[in-house]
């Protein structure tokens, strides 16, 4: 990347007892980025993020930040400031001592950084707190003054540790919302860390997907959702259907014991594959529909979700996820439909035949 | 990558300082000095040699060395020595037991719930035991000395009140009554000494006990009896442990209380262990002992189950 | 039943004050015989502070006591930490070792340390007294930071790196104010058990050196004198001021006296 300001380079973390947390990771990242971490527990997001914030020191490999290393700095050398995930917030200082800390270590001018900690308390929508006791605030504000303690320091990025990952629902969502626009206002890039696959796609500009100390897939929302490159990303993210396919030739992959019209080539002929299929794409219709080749399946169970009904609908050894506003009692027999763009074919890769088990203890 | 800064002066410290002494004392514990047997011989040269038994000849006259024998762990058990162990750890557990018949109801009333202000009273409780410990055992020997203050005052009280003074002649009590100097005067001057041990971890551990656990045994129909049988008791049995360490180890090892207040009539092991390093001066006999006292306390606390306290839940932290 | 129970209390508080008040009576007892009361005087007071040992000795007691403090204090905080950041295996077995003195009697404690300074050769004094009091002031000191380190949020540290403070920086803004009443508490407990000792200083000094403990149990043995009752006194009132001092805050925060046992500060 060209304005990349980050650049990670092959950073490989091996701990002391030698569990590799790290296996050779390399991202660009640009200034002004949202990037999201994401990966379920110790899959080596957190690493990554202490790598870059400095309290973890890699095995090997570079941290490249506006083209210098800065591996061999320690945290308060770095022009990188962190929000933790318990935000460690200074617990015998208020607010505003919270917030200052940063520029009153560097013997900023007293006058200046009082209206600096005012500016960043409203930014973070927290005017008027600068005395309160940080016990008497509740976990979102917490949140807020660990952002703008942070934020103060002016840092080019800013790291960000499942923030929100102890707050409840409704609290998450409006902060997702504020997160971003703080984001766009101040200009600075963010790392987040998340293992909330819904976070990462509100968010982000981009999402790195990680598994076992390694990204598998890096992309925007859109791509990681539409085209999951594995069927640990397709099933990490979103709900879907994961099957187990052969790519009979180009544009033509047979699963479910029929062959769809497809969009994807270059897989060889006769090739096995994974596939997967939203489960809002699999389109049902009535058993008289007059859709050839297709295969059918029964309605096995049925919830309303709100925006849409869940089915279950079983064909043959395999039972499908499908969402619809359109409900169909349990029992009904339909034929089952896939527009060839909704369908997206994967290599296998070392995790499907896990996924794939996952999938099919489903139907029973 | 660990702060060795850190960790080098203490774990050095804890060294010279803890194990060191205690390497020293089993080294003194399981050696004698002596001095070899030899003979003086004067040659013709006029030179004096000495001979060692087993032939050696040297010019300088051999002294006294540590040489390692079970000389003092034999001497130890000479019945002397057991019946003084005997009754250091008799006067210890009477003095125990007396704490804990004592302790507990305090403990168990300064926890009620409708006694006001517990934290205060129990200050006013531990307030004495900042006083000097000797200060505290003196007040009591100037009470009960035989010219001591309580003697005077049944003295006047036989002045004041002829009945009295008959009463207490006809049942052949004396002018001046002798309450200091014996086994009993040492396990009050102890009782009174370590009473706070007892209380103190107690407390702490009762009123530490969740309130809706008394609630829902009242809930469930337990009477106020059976809820202290069924709840209180079995959760405050930690506190008792600890308190009963407390009281044991001391009482088991004291000189002072049984120098003062039993005026060396009534000698502990303590004293013994004491002498040895004063007017008998035997340090390795003294070590001995000393020995034999740490298995004692340790064989007790082991029984007791309070040798592994690690939190082992901790994770390693980083905070330098 | 409640006044039954606060009779009990009563009798306890009884039993364990009498002693000292009888003390602070006769110590203003103007009598030959020391039983019989003849009138109020200070003169025992005043040969107390005439008496040249008992001086030396309250000296010796406090600048022990300060010195041992402090400096058990430092060490203390500083092996808490050490402890706390060590792998578990490590820790265990310091934390056992740390314990060893506490679980030990005394007079083991005073034989061991004795023993040490026969092997290492130095003379029995000032000198000896001091390192045996930080000695066994030490584990009390590590144990009453160390909860304190554990109620930290592990990432405080991190957070004042990330900050721009060095690893000391951090120490002194955030980590010590943090641990502060712990480290209070121990300094605190230090003193107290400094100034009590008797045990370990009477195996541990030598050469003329001689605290408050040891010329008390020298004179007492010899029998009573209405000076030590005095000094008693003296002692008995700074320990009241201080310790209700100390406390008063907490108990004025809560009117129901309510509060958690630990934040009575309380050696033990």
């Amino acid at each position: 990347m060209e304005n990349a300001i980050l650049s990670i380079r092959d950073l490989r973390v091996v701990f002391e007892d030698g569990f590799v947390a790290l296996g050779g990771v390399s991202i660009d990242i640009g200034k002004n980025e949202f990037v999201t971490l994401l990966g379920p527990s110790g899959c080596g997001k957190t690493t990554l993020l202490r790598c870059i914030g400095g309290f973890e020191k890699p095995s090997a490999g570079e941290i490249l930040y506006k083209g210098e290393n800065i591996v061999p700095l320690p945290p308060y050398k770095r022009a990188i400031n962190t929000v933790f995930q318990r935000y460690a917030l200074f617990p015998h200082l208020n607010v505003a001592q919270n917030v200052a800390f940063g520029p009153e270590l560097r013997g900023e001018d007293k006058k200046k950084t009082a209206a600096e900690v005012t500016r960043m308390l409203e930014l973070v929508g927290l005017s008027g707190f600068e005395k309160r006791k940080i016990a008497s605030l509740s976990g979102g504000q917490q949140q807020r003054v660990a952002i703008a303690r942070a934020l103060i320091n002016q840092p080019d990025v800013l790291l960000l540790d499942e923030p929100l990952a102890a707050l409840d629902l409704k609290l998450r969502r409006e902060m997702q919302l504020e997160l971003k626009r703080i984001q766009r206002e101040s200009g600075i890039t963010f790392i987040f860390v998340t293992h909330d696959q819904e976070e990462a796609l509100t968010m982000s500009d981009r999402v790195a997907v990680m598994r076992a100390g390694e990204i598998l897939q890096l992309g925007t929302p859109e791509d990681i959702y539409n085209e999951p490159q594995s069927a640990f990303v397709a099933d990490f993210i979103g709900d879907s259907n994961i099957l187990a396919g052969t790519m009979v030739r180009d544009r033509l992959v047979r699963f479910l014991g029929c062959a769809f019209p497809c969009v994807d080539s270059g897989f060889g002929e006769e090739a096995e594959v994974d596939v997967v299929v939203r489960p809002e794409d699999l389109k049902l219709k009535p058993i008289d529909d007059p859709a050839e080749n297709v295969p059918q399946g029964v309605v096995e169970s049925l919830l309303f979700k709100g925006v849409h009904y869940e089915m279950k609908v079983r064909s043959g050894e395999n039972v499908l996820l499908v969402h619809s506003t359109h409900a169909r009692p349990v029992g009904t027999s339909v034929k089952l439909t896939v527009a060839p763009e909704d369908i997206q074919v994967m290599r296998k890769s070392d995790c499907s035949p896990d996924v794939l088990r996952r999938h099919a203890e489903r139907a029973k | 990558m660990r702060n060795k800064a850190l960790t080098v002066p203490f774990v050095l410290w804890a060294m010279i300082f803890i194990v060191v002494p205690l390497i020293m004392i089993v080294w003194y514990g399981v050696t004698v000095e002596e001095t070899p047997a030899y003979t003086e011989v004067v040659l013709e040269d006029g030179a004096t040699y000495f001979q060692l038994e087993d032939g050696t000849l040297t010019t300088e006259r051999p002294v006294k060395r540590a040489v390692v024998s079970l000389a003092n762990f034999k001497r130890m058990l000479e019945p002397t020595y057991l019946k003084l162990l005997l009754r250091s750890l008799k006067v210890a557990v009477i003095t125990t037991v007396i704490c804990l018949l004592l302790g507990y109801p305090v403990a168990l009333i300064l926890t009620g719930k409708d006694f006001r202000r517990p934290a205060l009273w129990l200050m006013l409780l531990i307030l004495p035991m900042w006083m000097n410990f000797l200060l505290r055992t003196y007040s009591w020997m100037s009470i009960l000395e035989n010219s001591g203050i309580l003697n005077s005052w049944i003295a006047s009280l036989r002045e004041a009140f002829p009945a009295f003074d008959a009463m207490l002649t006809r049942m052949g009590v004396g002018k001046k009554i002798i309450f200091l100097y014996n086994e009993k005067a040492v396990i009050l001057g102890m009782v009174y000494n370590y009473l706070s041990f007892m209380i103190m971890p107690i407390y702490t551990v009762i009123e530490k006990i969740d309130r809706s656990l008394l609630e829902a045994a009242a809930d469930l129909g337990a009477s106020p009896r059976k809820s202290f049988l069924r709840v209180t008791l079995p959760y405050s049995l930690p506190g008792v442990l600890e308190g009963v360490t407390m009281v044991f180890v001391p009482a088991v090892t004291t000189f002072v209380i049984s120098q003062l207040m039993g005026g060396g009539k009534v000698p502990l092991i303590g004293d013994i262990i004491q002498n040895q390093f004063g007017k008998s001066s035997d340090w390795h006999f003294g070590a001995t002992l000393s020995l034999l006292v740490m298995v004692v306390v340790l064989a007790f606390m082991g029984a007791l189950g309070r040798m592994d306290k690690e939190d082992e839940t901790q994770k390693e932290v980083r905070i330098l | 039943m409640k006044k039954l129970r606060k009779a009990y209390i009563g009798l306890i508080m009884a039993f364990l004050y009498a002693p000292i008040v009888l003390l602070i009576l006769y110590s203003f007892n103007d009598s030959k015989s020391r039983a019989q009361w003849g009138g109020f005087t200070l003169r025992w007071y005043r040969e107390l502070f005439a008496d040249q040992a008992i001086m030396s000795a309250l000296g010796t007691t406090l600048s022990i006591g300060l010195l041992a403090a402090a400096l058990s204090t430092v060490l203390g905080t500083v092996g808490a930490i050490a402890l706390f950041q060590m792998k578990r295996r490590p820790r265990g077995v310091m934390m056992s070792i740390v314990n060893l003195p506490m679980l030990n009697s005394e007079v083991v404690t005073g034989v061991s340390l004795m023993l040490l300074y026969a092997m290492a050769r130095i003379q029995l004094g000032y000198l000896t007294l001091l390192l045996s009091h930080i000695a066994f002031c030490v584990p009390y000191v590590v144990l009453s930071v160390l909860p304190k380190l554990r109620q930290l949020d592990p990432h405080l540290a991190e957070a004042a790196q990330d900050l721009g403070a060095t690893p000391v920086q951090g120490f002194l803004r955030v980590i010590l104010p943090d641990i502060m009443p712990g480290v209070f508490s121990g300094f605190i407990m230090a003193l107290t058990m400094s100034i009590d000792d008797f045990v370990v200083s009477f195996f541990t000094t030598g050469s003329g050196v001689s605290n408050l403990s040891i010329t008390i149990y020298t004179m007492a043995k010899r029998g009573i004198s209405p000076k030590i009752n005095a000094l008693s006194t003296i002692i008995f009132a700074c320990v009241f001021v201080l310790l209700i001092g100390i406390n008063l805050q907490d108990l004025r925060r809560d009117p129901r006296g309510r509060e958690k046992v630990e934040k009575v500060r309380i050696p033990y």
